[in-house]
């Protein structure tokens, strides 16, 4: 599977077009005719609300007088509407963003809804007066409007450009969407000034995947710096590198149970700069080696440059912190306790600071970057070797191993080493044990900002989920059974019931474990071991009292810890299964055979595997000398399957119910 | 001297650490609480018809992280409403200042609530981050009306697991101004002075510890203290009204209204296009209903007095969109123009809402829809839906009170309220395990009324491939797939869909050795299983009656007989009706499964019986046939 096409586009060595085959639609604003309601429904087309029959932009720059370049995106995007159900898509809104003096505006915007009546198309204009203006919050306006006069099976039209003075964030765009779209296309024109690294994803092949070059000349206006000082324009002629993609029949996006995000899987471009070559000046190396990056981001005032100087306020922190401790390990562990316990992290999704590390310690809040970084610091200070690390969590989506890409990464952790051996911390989880990470940093790799900046495996497929849960059940000395539960969770389960247990008391936690027995029981000694101790998996154990009298009894040997729900419930599949983690679960029972009863019937052992080596289910049961023993396995050793192997994976699961629905029978033995 | 000195300079630091003190904080109000409300008084001015200032001052102490959410301030602004001032403190355990309030840690953004294209709706928000609990905070706001529609309500407690210490809610208003309150769950009177210019009336209330909310129990706004306020003259918006009767709060709506009834010619030939030459003046609304339902949508833009008064019907009719009150007056219009007379009706909207008290008029409203009236088949009309059928209000709308505007004013008219034989489930599963303990059923399901809702929004809100998607994944079975399915709906006052669904599942029955075990209530189970072991507190509210039968008919492989067959169960109480019978007739299981549940508010007394009616219904609805192959040796 191509998953990630990744292309440098460098521009200097593009002079011819590479590739260039379907015909480029030519598609004029409000041209729409009756023919156009009446288009055949291809195969992606069945069963959508709503069809985009054209979506087209480009991005071209463009001289200023600001004595730079802005950048002109345009787009025109044509929807034919189906149904009701797809009325949703003709209500828009267009984020503007500003901050300081630099702001983005939108030049033009039309809007038409196009309607056939009695054979004749008809064209309702969105009025001027009916596009709203949110100012959303400090940086972000929001124009919103919603179509006129819709009617199911009309078409909408909506054309307008946006004129943004950020000239080395050239947008990306995404093919493929909520509805199935008939042709996509993006056209960008880039001076040679900015050369930009592009990167491409998805499934789909591209219809057109073109570059040329050519001449232009951009008029730029240089302001003038003082009132006496007149502006000027100069005339800067440069080489242009012209880029076509366009995609065509692109089905709609699909949500799956089991994706880290769709975000892998749509189809898109996206770009990120590279070099700027001013005229007559050296090249600026934008986006260079990770060694260059991370020298940059070390010395960033937003990154890692308070990390080292001038830290001084912390050592009355320190010496509070560390107070007690006596080894170096402890020494870390403490420090990473006091950031945990005494910060909030507000947002987990950044990378930079959002105050100087001093004012994060004061108003003890900030997001990620400000938390991990007060924790860099914190050891720094403290004589330990610590350094960032940079990833990309699940739910943003991978990031490029090989490209020093910052619009890829959206987390930050902290990597110490105590005695040589390497801790990755993550304080801004305020139940998280020392040397974990939550299972979303799970997506990959991770980056060490250091003079070396070491990758990081940090694969799903490596991180192992294991629960242990033993259950023992003897005959007392009256006539009933007194049983024990005991049960070692693995560390997502365990911060997950950490989680649960803010809002809940331990009383209605158990009260809960007694309603899911099936069968009357008491519980005592009841107890949540290792609650507060994040370093330390959850034990969850507990005592109970059961009695039996029928003739017959049935019982099910893995109780309610049994998988009653295969958690592959839909038959098809068409992106990967990405689970968070690796599965591995062992029950184990032994039960004294009730007093007065003999074992009528087991269930069978068995084991199997998946895909050879790929998972493995054990369920061994025996009844012998009075004792009934069982053990179950669920086990996988990848948490990341193609979906290809999806069947096998379902039927895997199915198995695994099946088994665990199966009861023991025994019978009273007659005196 | 210095020693004294220092003393006088503590004495302020030491009272104000006292107040807040965790310390200070009873016992009795610290169990069950994650947040204790210390003090509050919110005092409410009001100047004149169109003006009110509202100062705000409370404290709350966050016991542990289930309280966060008490921790922070968020303060509502808009055109009319505007917040003049926010101050506010955090305090530690030991009740000693640690931070104050800066302007630039209040965040503002706009509302943006998902449901609207626009509002001008804001927020300003403010967060004191403290991880050591418990601690307190205190803010403090000055918000001014300008334009008055509701007054201020005092609910101390807003929530379960919430103590409170002090709460004191003061409302000034002008000698003549005759303010109406209506009080709940409030023992006594508001202690009323009048200084001659201005009438002040004050409710407090002191050392209420925390409850837990129990299942089934009401609205808190109903079981817990609680003080409406609503004025007698006011405006809004520049108009003017009186809401001390609904006659005159349905006046000042209904002057909103004036002159929005007019209609586009090409709309006007449309209506009579459909419905000159009918005579049945059923048939006539119910056509002029699709009409609407087909050439408009719901986009709802709340700006300023808009969110009162509606777009004018011409709007509507060229955009063909429109929100809840202008949908409505839009079909208010087009059926006038066939000359039905029919009203727009005000109502307070939401699954499980009771409606306007009639006693206390005031503003309940977040919903219009309209009806025609008439002496006894009123036609009830939701237009902000597409989809539904023309007299049919649900549980949206349905079985309350609400405000019906006519010209003279308003008056309290009741929704259709839906009875158990209105909202029923009558299911027939057929079909067979094999001696693997593979299941095959067909199952066809007659739906009606409100447990027809969920249906209607998979068939209307879905295409038939996320159909497929859902009930792939959304029916109880352990591993299933779903073969075939359909759906048949049917319009109507009471509507109703039938829903076939063809099914296999693997190993539905579990198989161990000579014995199959078998659940043959697939899909019907009840899970609600009530907890005992604290007193009942609260009524016990069962919110719409209802009737389910499912008649299960699955035939078992050759060979194979009984060794254990459910009991049947039958029972009869207040809350309902319930009975399931188990056979084995041949190679046949035959289920039959009855439940009614009626709706009603029954004393907390009965709790002990409605534990042990669920109880046993749960029991019943998870019966085992245990099947054993016949001993083939003689």
């Amino acid at each position: 599977m191509k998953n990630f096409m990744v292309g440098v586009m460098s521009c200097l060595f593009l002079t011819t077009a590479i590739h260039a085959d379907a015909q480029r639609p030519n598609i004029k604003f409000g041209d729409v005719k009756p023919g156009d309601f009446a288009a055949k429904l291809s195969q992606i087309d069945s069963n959508a609300n709503a069809i985009v029959l054209s979506d087209i932009a480009s991005s071209k720059y463009e001289g200023d007088n600001k004595g730079g370049f802005s950048i002109i995106f345009k787009r025109h995007t044509r929807i034919r509407i189906m149904n009701r159900n797809g009325f949703d898509v003709a209500s828009i809104s267009l984020p503007i963003y500003a901050s300081g003096n630099l702001e983005e505006e939108i030049i033009n915007l039309n809007a038409s809804t196009f309607n056939l009546e009695n054979g004749a198309v008809s064209e309702t204009k969105l009025e001027k007066n009916a596009i709203y203006k949110d100012k959303y919050n400090k940086n972000y306006t929001i124009r919103k409007f919603t179509m006129p006069n819709l009617k199911e099976n009309c078409i909408i039209d909506i054309k307008y450009t946006l004129k943004s003075p950020y000239e080395r964030d050239l947008r990306s765009w995404q093919f493929q969407g909520e509805y199935p779209v008939h042709w996509s296309e993006y056209d960008i024109t880039v001076p040679t000034v900015y050369e930009f690294v592009t990167f491409r994803q998805g499934y789909h092949p591209f219809a057109v995947n073109t570059a040329k070059t050519s001449e232009e000349t951009y008029n730029i206006l240089l302001p003038g710096t003082s009132a006496s000082d007149r502006s000027e324009t100069i005339n800067f002629r440069s080489t242009i590198v012209n880029s076509v993609w366009a995609m065509e029949n692109i089905p709609a996006l699909k949500k799956e149970n089991y994706t880290s995000t769709l975000k892998d899987h749509v189809s898109r471009v996206d770009f990120q700069l590279s070099k700027i070559r001013y005229p007559e000046t050296p090249v600026k190396q934008v986006m260079s080696s990770w060694t260059t990056v991370a020298e940059e981001m070390m010395k960033d005032p937003l990154f890692g440059e308070g990390l080292t100087k001038n830290l001084g306020w912390l050592d009355d922190e320190l010496k509070n912190a560390v107070a007690g401790a006596t080894t170096d390990l402890e020494k870390a562990h403490k420090i990473y306790d006091f950031v945990r316990d005494n910060t909030t992290c507000t947002d987990h999704d950044a990378k930079y600071l959002s105050n100087p590390l001093r004012k994060v310690w004061q108003s003890k809040t900030g997001n990620v970057a400000d938390v991990n970084l007060l924790l860099t610091a914190m050891l720094t200070r403290q004589g330990f070797e610590a350094h960032p690390v940079l990833l990309s969590t699940r739910e943003n989506g991978k990031a490029y191993e090989a490209y020093p890409i910052m619009d890829r990464l959206n987390y930050v952790v902290c990597q110490v080493k105590v005695n040589d051996a390497p801790y990755l911390l993550d304080a801004s989880h305020n139940k998280l044990g020392f040397g974990k990470l939550p299972s979303d940093c799970y997506n990959g790799y991770a980056r060490i900002i250091d003079v070396l900046p070491a990758l990081i495996d940090l694969k799903a497929d490596s991180l192992d989920e294991a629960k242990v849960t033993s259950v023992i059940v003897v005959n007392d000395e009256q006539s009933g059974m007194t049983g024990s539960y005991s049960s070692i969770l693995g560390d997502n389960e365990s911060y997950n019931l950490r989680e649960t247990m803010v809002k809940t008391t331990k009383e209605d936690y158990f009260k809960k474990v007694k309603s899911s027995f099936g069968m009357d029981v008491e519980l005592t000694g009841s107890e949540i071991e290792a609650l507060k101790t994040y370093d330390e998996p959850i034990k969850v154990k507990y005592d109970f009292k059961m009695d039996f009298s029928e003739d017959l009894i049935y019982l099910n040997p893995v109780f309610s810890e049994g998988y009653k729900d295969n958690p592959f419930k839909a038959a098809e599949r068409s992106y990967p299964v990405e689970m968070p983690f690796k599965i591995n679960e062992t029950f184990v029972l032994r039960m004294d055979i009730p007093k007065g009863y003999k074992v009528e019937e087991l269930p069978k052992s068995t084991r199997v595997k998946l895909n050879d080596n790929e998972g493995m289910f054990e369920y061994l049961v025996s009844g012998i000398d009075g004792v009934l023993q069982l053990r179950s396995v669920v086990k996988l050793n990848r948490a990341t399957f193609l979906p290809e192997d999806y069947q096998s994976l379902r039927d895997f699961f199915a198995y695994v119910v099946k088994k665990h629905g199966e009861q023991i029978v025994l019978k009273k033995i007659k005196s | 001297m210095r020693k004294l000195l220092f003393l006088l300079c503590c004495i302020p630091a030491c009272v104000e650490a006292q107040t807040y003190a965790v310390a200070n904080i009873p016992d009795s109000l610290q169990a069950n609480a994650r947040a204790i409300k210390r003090s509050e008084s919110i005092r409410m001015t009001v100047k004149s018809a169109s003006k009110a200032i509202i100062r705000h001052k409370y404290a709350i102490t966050v016991m542990n992280e289930d309280g966060l959410r008490y921790s922070g301030y968020s303060g509502y602004y808009d055109k009319m409403i505007r917040i003049n001032e926010i101050d506010g403190k955090l305090f530690d355990a030991s009740g000693k200042e640690i931070k104050s309030v800066k302007k630039k840690d209040i965040t503002d953004r706009s509302q943006d609530d998902d449901m609207s294209l626009i509002t001008d709706g804001r927020i300003k928000q403010h967060r004191f981050y403290s991880t050591s609990f418990p601690y307190t905070v205190e803010y403090e706001d000055e918000i001014e009306m300008n334009g008055i529609f509701n007054l201020e309500d005092w609910m101390p407690i807003p929530a379960q697991k919430y103590a409170l210490q002090q709460s004191s809610f003061t409302v000034e208003v002008p000698a003549d101004y005759g303010l109406r309150f209506k009080q709940f769950n409030y023992a006594g009177a508001p202690v009323v002075t009048n200084s001659g210019k201005t009438i002040t009336y004050q409710w407090e209330l002191k050392n209420v510890p925390g409850f837990v909310s129990e299942p089934f129990q009401p609205d808190v706004s109903q079981v817990l203290p609680h003080v409406m306020t609503a004025p007698t003259k006011f405006e809004f918006g520049g108009y003017q009204g009186d809401m001390s009767t609904w006659q005159g709060l349905g006046k000042y709506i209904s002057s909103l209204y004036v002159g929005r009834d007019a209609l586009p010619e090409n709309v006007k030939a449309d209506i009579h296009r459909l419905t000159d030459g009918i005579s049945d003046r059923k048939q006539k609304i119910r056509l002029i209903y699709e009409y609407m339902q087909q050439n408009t949508r719901y986009i709802s833009i709340q700006l300023g007095i808009g969110g009162l008064q509606p777009f004018p019907a011409t709007d509507v009719a060229t955009k063909k969109y429109g929100d809840c009150k202008a949908l409505s007056n839009y079909m208010v219009s087009l059926l006038k123009e066939v000359g039905i007379w029919a009203n727009n009706v005000i109502i307070t909207a939401g699954e499980g809402e009771r409606g306007l008290l009639e006693d206390f008029p005031a503003n309940y409203f977040n919903h219009a829809v309209m009806c025609v009236p008439d002496a006894k088949d009123t036609m009830w009309l939701e237009c902000t839906s597409q989809t539904v059928s023309a007299g049919y209000m649900g549980g949206f709308t349905g079985n309350r009170k609400a405000l019906f505007i006519a010209d003279d004013g308003g008056h309290v008219v009741s929704t259709p309220a839906y009875k158990a034989k209105d909202n029923l489930q009558i299911r027939s599963i057929m079909g067979a395990i094999n001696p693997d303990g593979h299941l095959a059923v067909d199952v066809a399901t007659h739906f009606t009324g409100q447990q027809q809702e969920r249906v209607h929004g998979l068939v209307h809100g879905a295409t038939e491939k996320e159909r497929e998607e859902f009930l792939n994944e959304a029916i109880s079975l352990p591993t299933y797939k779903l073969e075939k399915f359909n759906y048949v709906e049917t319009k109507g006052i009471i509507p109703a869909m039938d829903e076939y669904l063809k099914i296999s599942a693997p190993n539905y029955a579990a198989v161990s050795g000579k014995r199959i075990f078998v659940m043959p209530n697939l899909f019907n189970r009840n899970g609600t299983k009530l907890p005992t072991d604290k007193p009942r507190r609260f009524d016990i509210l069962l919110d719409y009656p209802y009737q389910d039968v499912d008649s299960i008919n699955l035939a078992i492989p050759n060979g194979y007989e009984s060794e254990a067959v459910p009991k049947d169960v039958s029972l009869k109480t207040k809350f309902g009706s319930y009975s399931i019978s188990f056979k084995l007739n041949g190679n046949s299981i035959a289920v039959v499964r009855v439940s009614e549940r009626n709706a009603g508010l029954f004393p907390a007394t009965d709790y002990a019986a409605l534990v042990s009616y669920y109880e046993e219904i749960y029991k019943a609805d998870r019966s085992r046939f245990v099947l054993v192959k016949r001993d083939v040796t003689p």
